[in-house]
């Protein structure tokens, strides 16, 4: 009797222990399960800049010149409930740090309006420092593309396969000047004996 | 945490029995004694909540009438505490069915979305656990009730079903085809572990000497009509149908015929399913109706029956023991149409698509052999731990024992009981603008106002539990 009591106690100890914080390394290879994760993200986004920034059309453009591109959205195709604009905004931030490329963004033109609106017909705004409309510059290149994924599992094992492609049109020839793929493998297989 | 404490001592109380041989039992007399009555008195005044021995369905029924009345949030209300004790799963499921029929989309997607988390935990989980096993030998003791509830594969499936329709109906196109997705990649997976299962059950039982479905016969002929009312357990013609609407509707023909072809693989009768074949065909050779808008009516009705209990002999070395069983009754409630009548006069009649009351009966039937087998090891097992109480305890031992044992023999009821009970289909072709529908059924009529586009989707959901539920999804249109 006194060495279950012990035994509760000691389970109970255990159980309640403290939680404990610590900060990581954002950029750590992260494998809690197969579904899509920061690492996915990050290798996504690192090897498309990489991939656009060295393909040799793009070099030669880019050398005069800082061309003007929006990103319309990736489709997500998969059986996961994934932020694509999460994908899109890392690779967005990258192009722009390269000092290559420039953007628009499209998502955030009804606040643009409203705000614009403001300055010029609000009355309360100083018209010498109001935003002149019809200045804006069109978008030369979109970015679009899709993420696709195959899902196998069964009793052992799941086996996850991503695709994500991206393509860069030009807007005025219709023609796509750029497109890469980054595919991703993963597997889990489920151990036999655990807690 | 009154549900948790229950589990563990149970749990301690099997291992201690179990590991305990006589002489040990007999020097830990007066201890075990005071342990016994402690667990006794600990279970039998377990929570309310508990489905150890106030059997699930009687508690559902409260619910199940709240959600039918209209009074969602009091439904939600009680449903909330067992949200967080071991039958988690279950509870949750009926939480999100219940938002669902209390037309909050929103709490029924976050519900959904934790039950689907719970079911990829199950997945990712080792084979051999050994914090199962501990409530596994609570069930060898006292029974299935005493084992977190795991979900059935039908309620799975309809788990992304629905989940797919509260993504739809807020307007998420993405996010509803994602869920569609999974819902055809889970019956997949599921089909295929399912055949392995079955088979190896069978063999095992088969292999164990316990006694087969074949001896029952006549106990089990309910559940054997009620399980050959649908063609699997696993195909759910319904889901497969609203998926080829929504990609159809979406523009995904591809998708959408092989959705139709597969909910007709599970529903041959169906008419309407070789008249959507042959337009999704025409339509894939370039033929298009744009002059005209569809619109679908989806009919859920009434409340899947609970399962019952039925006592069964078990053979066993000291003779027949009397084994509590659940099983499905044979009088299913017979599906009803629902009649639509458009302002000119069209009328159309719903038709079943599927069975979920032959589903579960389907699903419970293949699980039989298993349970056949783990009753018989928990009859003897019982008899061990009588005998050993009449040897070695004394009277009030003896009676303890007795009295536990009795009160311990009930069947497993659990199940989602808030699905439907069947569900039906139709379709009408109707000029672009504003229609009235007038619709009536069993569970009353109603009239709706439903807008229609040309080469537009309209999807009219109706959940009829004595009153009709209806929900106008946002029209689909091709992009």
């Amino acid at each position: 009797m006194r060495v279950i009591m012990m035994a509760v106690l000691a389970t109970a100890l255990l159980i309640s222990g403290c939680t404990r914080v610590q900060y990581g390394d954002a950029t750590a290879t992260e494998t809690v399960t197969v579904d899509f994760g920061s690492t996915d993200l990050q290798m996504i986004a690192s090897q498309m800049v990489d991939d656009l920034l060295t393909f040799p059309p793009v070099v030669q453009m880019t050398m005069q010149r800082r061309p003007v591109v929006f990103v319309d959205r990736v489709q997500n195709r998969t059986v996961e409930h994934i932020d694509t604009e999460s994908v899109t905004d890392s690779i967005r931030t990258r192009l722009i740090q390269s000092g290559k490329f420039r953007f628009v963004d499209m998502t955030v033109v009804d606040r643009v309006r409203q705000q614009m609106d403001f300055q010029t017909q609000s009355g309360m705004v100083d018209p010498a420092t109001a935003v002149t409309l019809g200045r804006q510059i069109g978008a030369e290149f979109m970015l679009y593309g899709a993420l696709t994924s195959i899902v196998k599992r069964d009793n052992r094992t799941k086996d996850v396969y991503y695709k994500f492609t991206l393509n860069m049109m030009n807007l005025e020839t219709g023609i796509i000047e750029w497109s890469s793929e980054k595919e991703i493998r993963k597997t889990r297989s489920r151990s036999l004996f655990g807690l | 945490m009154c549900r948790s404490r229950d589990a563990s001592t149970v749990s301690q109380f099997g291992a201690t029995l179990s590991a305990g041989s006589a002489d040990c039992l007999i020097m830990q007399n007066n201890n075990l004694t005071r342990l016994l009555l402690l667990v006794g008195a600990l279970l039998l005044g377990g929570c309310a909540t508990s489905s150890l021995f106030n059997p699930y369905p009687n508690q559902a029924n409260h619910w199940k009438q709240l959600a039918a009345s209209g009074q969602g949030d009091a439904a939600l209300a009680r449903l909330e505490k067992g949200a967080r004790g071991k039958d988690r799963l279950l509870y949750l499921q009926e939480s999100a069915r219940v938002a669902q029929l209390a037309d909050q989309p929103a709490e029924s997607q976050r519900l959904f979305a934790e039950v689907i988390g719970l079911y990829d935990e199950q997945d990712e989980q080792a084979r051999i656990r050994a914090s199962s096993a501990g409530s596994g030998l609570g069930a060898l003791m006292v029974n299935d009730n005493a084992l977190p509830y795991r979900g059935q594969d039908y309620e799975r499936i309809a788990v992304h079903g629905l989940q797919a329709l509260n993504y739809w109906q807020q307007q998420d196109i993405e996010g509803a085809n994602v869920e569609f997705r999974r819902l055809t990649l889970e019956q997949r997976v599921i089909e295929q572990r399912h055949e392995q299962e079955i088979g190896r059950a069978e063999d095992e039982a088969a292999s164990s000497g316990a006694p087969g479905i074949g001896d029952f016969e006549g106990q089990f002929a309910g559940l054997n009509s009620a399980a050959a009312l649908v063609r699997s357990s696993i195909q759910n013609p319904y889901f497969y149908y609203l998926a080829g609407v929504f990609r159809e509707g979406t523009g995904q023909y591809n998708d959408a015929l092989v959705d139709y072809k597969k909910a007709y693989e599970s529903a041959p009768q169906l008419v309407q399913l070789r008249t959507d074949i042959q337009r999704l065909d025409a339509r894939q050779r370039g033929r298009r109706q744009r002059a005209q808008g569809q619109v679908v009516v989806a009919y859920e009705q009434g409340y899947i029956p609970p399962r019952e209990e039925i006592s069964l002999p078990i053979p066993t070395i000291h003779g027949y023991f009397a084994v509590s069983f659940p099983t499905y009754s044979g009088d299913t409630l017979v599906p009803r149409p629902l009649q639509i009548t458009t302002e000119s006069g069209t009328q159309a009649r719903t038709e079943v698509i599927a069975r979920f009351d032959g589903m579960a009966a389907r699903a419970l039937r293949e699980q039989v052999p298993a349970m056949l087998v783990r009753q018989t090891l928990r009859a003897a097992a019982k008899y061990s731990a009588q005998k050993a109480a009449n040897d070695e305890l004394g009277l009030l031992g003896a009676l303890t024992t007795q009295i536990y044992n009795l009160v311990s023999e009930r069947a497993d009821l659990r199940s989602w009981l808030t699905l439907p009970a069947n569900a039906q289909i139709a379709r009408l072709t109707l000029a672009p603008g504003t229609h009235r529908l007038a619709l009536s059924g069993p569970g009353g009529s109603a009239n709706v106002e439903i807008p229609v586009v040309a080469g537009g989707t309209t999807l009219v959901r109706v959940i009829d539990t004595g009153q009709l539920h209806i929900t106008i999804m946002p029209v689909l249109e091709e992009p």
